[in-house]
């Protein structure tokens, strides 16, 4: 028996089991799946926060239109209500 | 050159997601991968896990294969690169226990043959490493030294020599008398 040959017969002999090897076949295709990063309910919550943060930032609410006039009710207590007086003053430049 | 279109052709299907052209590629691969990792480490259980290491690192590799691109060599490398790293034995130092030397069936009838397996493996333990892998690439894959001088980082002259050493301590070791090839 040649040196190969024993060597050959050695490195053999400690050969996993076909068992084996398809146990290490099963491992090496489940570490190579693509691994799920995010789950998607986060990705969705994240997604629709960062939404209306953007909506806030580049649309802000509107605000009221500036006051153009005043409008004044006066109702004397005990008085029927058609005796109440409304008064409209208007305004020059801004209030 | 057909075996190499075959497995770019397997390796371009599991990139696709086809697992069963993948476990042909490690099919024909997985044996020739052990019995190097085996013999440079001499531990089945660490040999096991350079080879998965190398046939994941495959997987990955699947979608952009060079279609000329050697499997067999390429995973030559692979296993070589892990099992000789300088951060696997600091690993295998600290952490492994020190490796069997009983075969896993032990019957009283395959007692001779387990003795020159034994035999065999304490003479590859006191071989450096780096000898072991240009060995066991020379005697088990029928590698040339100028075949292995790439593969194991060495010039063709160094690999000629380191072969000639770790033969000639083999050959001593197992009383093999034979003309050095």
């Amino acid at each position: 028996m040649t040196l190969r040959d024993r060597v050959k017969e050695t490195l053999a002999a400690r050969e996993p089991t076909e068992r084996e090897a398809a146990r290490d076949l099963d491992a090496v295709l489940a570490r190579a799946r693509p691994r799920r990063r995010v789950r998607p309910q986060w990705a969705i919550a994240f997604a629709t926060a960062a939404a209306v943060v953007a909506l806030y930032i580049f649309f802000p609410r509107p605000k009221p239109p500036p006051a153009e006039a005043v409008h004044l009710y006066v109702h004397v207590s005990g008085e029927p209500e058609e005796n109440a007086l409304t008064l409209d003053l208007g305004t020059k430049g801004s209030m | 050159m057909a075996l190499v279109v075959e497995d770019a052709t397997l390796l371009a299907r599991a990139a696709a997601g086809d697992d069963r052209a993948f476990a042909a590629i490690y099919e024909a691969h997985r044996r020739p991968m052990f019995r190097l990792a085996y013999g440079i480490l001499l531990d089945a259980d660490e040999a096991r896990d350079a080879v998965q290491e190398a046939f994941l690192r495959l997987h990955r590799a699947a979608p952009s294969w060079e279609p000329r691109a050697a499997v067999r060599t390429w995973l030559h490398r692979v296993v070589l690169n892990h099992c000789l790293s300088l951060r696997q034995r600091l690993v295998r130092m600290i952490f492994a226990p020190p490796p069997e030397r009983e075969t896993r069936d032990s019957p009283e009838t395959k007692a001779l043959a387990r003795e020159a397996v034994v035999a065999v493996e304490r003479s590859l333990e006191t071989l450096p490493m780096k000898q072991r892998a240009v060995v066991c690439l020379h005697l088990e894959e029928e590698l040339d030294p100028s075949e292995i001088a790439p593969l194991v980082g060495m010039t063709p002259n160094a690999t000629r020599v380191t072969l000639h050493r770790a033969l000639t301590k083999l050959r001593s070791d197992l009383s093999i008398e034979e003309k050095p090839s």
